[in-house]
């Protein structure tokens, strides 16, 4: 009698079974919905990186607890970074794992490609140095990708042809492309208005503060930059010496940099 | 129908009165509250960090309250014996256990609630602004819960409390190690590897479907859609495992 009972409780493995098997057009189904964000389960996080988190952090990606990680990491990139050094350098690996692990955090990707072009750079012997500032390249690209909404990484692909390249030809376009994103700040329209300047695009300088008058007509950065250049235009001399002044700043700072010469600003055209 | 309400109901005043599960959501709510006075990052980085904290504290509580809801649901009361008197009644042993899982999974929504309106709320009062869409990272974060509260249950029906406790560990971490499972299966080049990787794959439960706390807290956008897959996968899952558990336990000798 108890194990005739027994046996007919077995007959809910067959339904069981069935919704096993219906499940997997399910999961199929999550992954590829648009909504679902698979860089959000990227197997190839480094552990080594984790590890610097400290073993809660080890833990913690083993246990899902992936938020938690990224923010212990990102305690620990504000302590290397105070710490200096050799913490300069061991901020990179921890970056990436951040990156990798949250691709959507824009300040971690901000500051990874900041920390490559920028700080380490300046750390790394003299011949390493362009590979740097091609690897912070790479990572603002990197987080393009999987931010192509925000203007923020644009803007800050933008800013290192602009300041630290001096590469007014690739900065143009990505300063254009920041200028897309409608919550984009004022100054990227000045920005490339700079560009022009500094590649003595004047009309296509003064061209651009216009604009910025037009779309916002209490800019005074703009109105006070079309006075300028209303007077330097009226008078030859002033044109002549406001282009040498560009070429010797530029210069300075290129040569500062071990950067290509501007041999004349137009040539560069 | 009604013996399984009666038991989901005993089952939640028995668990509301319960020291250890009290004691679990008063630290998870002291831990929530504890994020009003973090201040030392910019308000950017501080306002994720919060969030991500907050539901990382509701999630780990929340393993924990299901965990040990789980493994008390059944073991206690065979050590106890008073199973055998409700069991004398005439109640079959399939609305036992649901009786059982259903009083627990009302007894975890009652705590995700009270957890998440505590996040929502100590957020407001720290930044003056609102943030109701943590609530649907809650929701994913529900129906993980869901499944292990099923599993401890069904692994509960025939090993002992801890085992059943560290197997409910091993589970977490397997469903959040399926993207590795995965990744050997795409790396596999022989096809009989590929097929029992991915077989294993579909059948441990995998969290990573039910994951939406990086997403919200980036700001991404969770379609409606997405929502009710993930809630057919949860209740799915859920309900497999708990047909598994009262096979099992109608098969066991009492």
């Amino acid at each position: 009698m108890k194990g005739k009972a027994h046996k007919r409780g077995r007959w809910l493995l067959l339904p069981a079974f069935a919704v096993l098997v219906l499940l997997v057009p399910v999961q199929r189904s999550i992954v590829s919905d648009p909504g679902y964000r698979k860089e959000y389960v990227n197997p190839a996080v480094n552990l080594g990186s984790v590890r610097e988190g400290g073993t809660v952090a080890l833990m913690a990606m083993l246990g899902g607890f992936r938020p938690l990680v990224s923010n212990l990491l990102w305690l620990k990139v504000d302590e290397f970074w105070h710490r200096g050094g050799s913490g300069y350098w061991r901020m990179v690996g921890v970056l990436q794992a951040i990156c990798e692990m949250d691709p959507h955090f824009i300040d971690a990707w901000s500051t990874f490609g900041w920390h490559c072009a920028w700080n380490i750079y300046v750390d790394a012997p003299v011949k390493d140095r362009p590979k740097w500032v091609q690897t912070g390249i790479e990572i603002y690209q990197r987080g393009i990708k999987f931010n192509p909404d925000r203007y923020d990484l644009y803007k800050d692909l933008a800013w290192l042809y602009h300041d630290k390249l001096r590469d007014y030809e690739r900065a143009i376009p990505a300063w254009q492309e920041t200028l897309k994103h409608p919550d984009a700040p004022i100054y990227v329209r000045h920005m490339i208005a700079h560009c022009y300047e500094n590649t003595w695009q004047v009309d296509k300088a003064i061209a651009t503060w216009k604009e910025c008058l037009k779309e916002d007509p209490t800019d005074v950065v703009a109105k006070a930059a079309l006075d300028w250049w209303r007077q330097q235009t009226a008078d030859p001399e002033k044109l002549k010496a406001e282009k040498l002044r560009i070429l010797v700043r530029e210069n300075g700072v290129r040569r500062s940099r071990q950067l290509p010469m501007m041999e004349e600003p137009h040539s560069i055209r | 129908m009604r013996s399984i309400i009666t038991i989901a109901r005993n089952t939640i005043s028995e668990a509301l009165s319960r020291v250890i599960l009290q004691m679990i959501l008063v630290f998870a709510i002291i831990f929530l509250v504890l994020g009003f006075f973090f201040t030392f990052m910019t308000p950017g980085e501080e306002d994720k960090m919060l969030k991500d904290l907050g539901l990382t504290v509701i999630t780990g509580f929340g393993l924990l309250l299901a965990i040990f809801m789980g493994v008390s649901l059944i073991q206690p009361e065979m050590e106890r014996r008073t199973i055998y008197a409700l069991l004398a009644k005439p109640v079959r042993r399939l609305e036992f256990v649901l009786g059982k899982y259903a009083g627990t999974i009302a007894v975890l929504a009652l705590s995700m609630i009270v957890m998440g309106v505590v996040l929502v709320g100590s957020l407001f009062l720290k930044q003056g602004v609102w943030s109701p869409e943590l609530l649907i990272a809650l929701v994913g974060i529900f129906f993980a819960l869901m499944i292990m509260a099923a599993l401890v249950m069904m692994i509960s029906t025939f090993a002992s409390t801890l085992m059943s406790v560290v197997a409910g560990f091993l589970f977490w971490s397997i469903g959040y190690a399926q993207s590795y499972l995965q990744q050997l299966s795409e790396h596999a080049d022989n096809p009989v590897s590929v097929r029992v990787l991915n077989t294993i794959s579909a059948v441990l439960p995998n969290f990573t479907y039910l994951d939406l706390r990086l997403a919200v807290v980036d700001g991404l956008s969770i379609p409606a859609q997405l929502l009710g897959k993930m809630a057919l996968y949860g209740v799915g899952y859920a309900a497999v495992v708990l047909a598994i558990a009262a096979v099992l336990f109608n098969e066991r000798e009492m």
